[in-house]
């Protein structure tokens, strides 16, 4: 009897922080986002101050983030995001909204395809 | 984490399915190719099964095409004499008439140690004692000792002995074993009989065995 139950709690802890990584996985990648669409109005309206400023909270939410993810995911992506991020701020910098504009839409792209990688479907099992 | 978790569960039923359809032989008496097909497989499955990146599928093919492969020249190698030596090579006589054949041991790569070494390890530790030594397909060194050293048998002696046949096993663990029953030609009312006479159920038996001269021996949990 003891070794079912031992099984069963070693399934149900795999289960449980499983699910616990997808939803944090989701939620901050949601943050994230969110904070990528605001510098993207701010990108295309032409607020540079308020562009420049949103970045850094961006930066600061990322290196918050940054860890956690490592633990969790591939470090390939997050690397991506990581020097994504660099180019972005670089581009803001030199005022190439255009390039800047490019550089956030990979990034949100990278951002949302995290959670969606690790998301529990047939597609990721198989 | 679940990924992983269900694509490890995928991998080993599939490796665990490959290995019933690969046959029942032991680790230790499969033939060289054989033992390098399922090192191929543990492979195989090792990386798709910790990499999400690889499509499972990526896997799975390479393990099916490897377990076509291997039953297919297991099967040709069952009805084909050449496959079979082609494929398992033969049998070296690595001592004949009480004789080392030098020859056979070059041919193998087997040194005299290895021979006294092997030959020690089926309990004979005397070469003089040895009339064959046959190193087989596997690897395994087969070993007929010359007729004054090997076991006394009840023929040797002329004593008779009366059939043996195989003991079945009736009840395993509590439960009734059917199919063994039918077998030995009895039925449960015989057997609850039987566990009552020695204020046992069913249930309170760890194990129950009939011995071929009708023996019952059974064991309480």
């Amino acid at each position: 009897m003891r070794i079912p139950l031992l099984l069963g709690l070693l399934l149900l802890g795999i289960f449980l922080s499983s699910l616990l990584m997808e939803g944090f996985l989701a939620s901050s990648a949601v943050t994230l986002d969110r904070q990528l669409v605001k510098l993207e109005g701010h990108m295309v309206q032409g607020n540079t101050a308020e562009a420049a400023a949103l970045l850094q909270n961006l930066q600061r939410l990322w290196r918050r983030t940054e860890p956690r993810w490592s633990l969790l995911t591939d470090h390939r992506e997050i690397d991506e995001i990581e020097l994504a991020l660099v180019r972005l701020a670089s581009y803001l910098q030199h005022q190439d909204t255009a390039a800047a504009l490019a550089e956030l839409a990979a990034v949100r792209r990278l951002v949302r395809h995290i959670p969606r990688k690790e998301k529990l479907t047939w597609e990721n099992i198989l | 984490m679940l990924i992983i978790f269900f694509r490890t569960l995928i991998l080993y039923l599939l490796v665990l399915v490959i290995l019933r359809l690969m046959g029942k032989r032991q680790i230790g008496q499969l033939q060289p190719f054989e033992f390098v097909v399922t090192l191929m497989i543990a492979d195989l499955v090792a990386v798709p099964m910790q990499d999400k990146e690889i499509a499972l599928i990526n896997g799975v093919v390479p393990v099916l095409t490897l377990l076509f492969a291997q039953v297919a020249i297991s099967y040709l190698s069952l009805k084909s004499g050449l496959v079979r030596r082609i494929i398992c090579g033969r049998p070296s006589v690595l001592v004949a008439n009480g004789q080392i054949v030098r020859a056979e041991l070059q041919r193998n790569l087997f040194n005299l140690n290895d021979l006294s070494e092997q030959l020690r390890t089926k309990g004979y530790a005397n070469l003089g004692d040895v009339e064959f030594a046959v190193l087989e397909t596997n690897g395994e060194l087969s070993v007929v000792p010359k007729s004054q050293k090997r076991p006394v048998t009840p023929a040797d002696l002329q004593i008779p002995t009366s059939y043996e046949g195989l003991p079945l096993l009736l009840i395993i663990d509590g439960k009734i074993q059917g199919e063994n029953l039918a077998k030995a030609g009895l039925t449960t009312d015989w057997l609850l009989g039987k566990l009552r006479e020695s204020s046992l159920t069913p249930k309170t038996t760890l194990v129950a065995i009939l011995d071929s001269q009708g023996g019952l021996f059974l064991q309480k949990k």
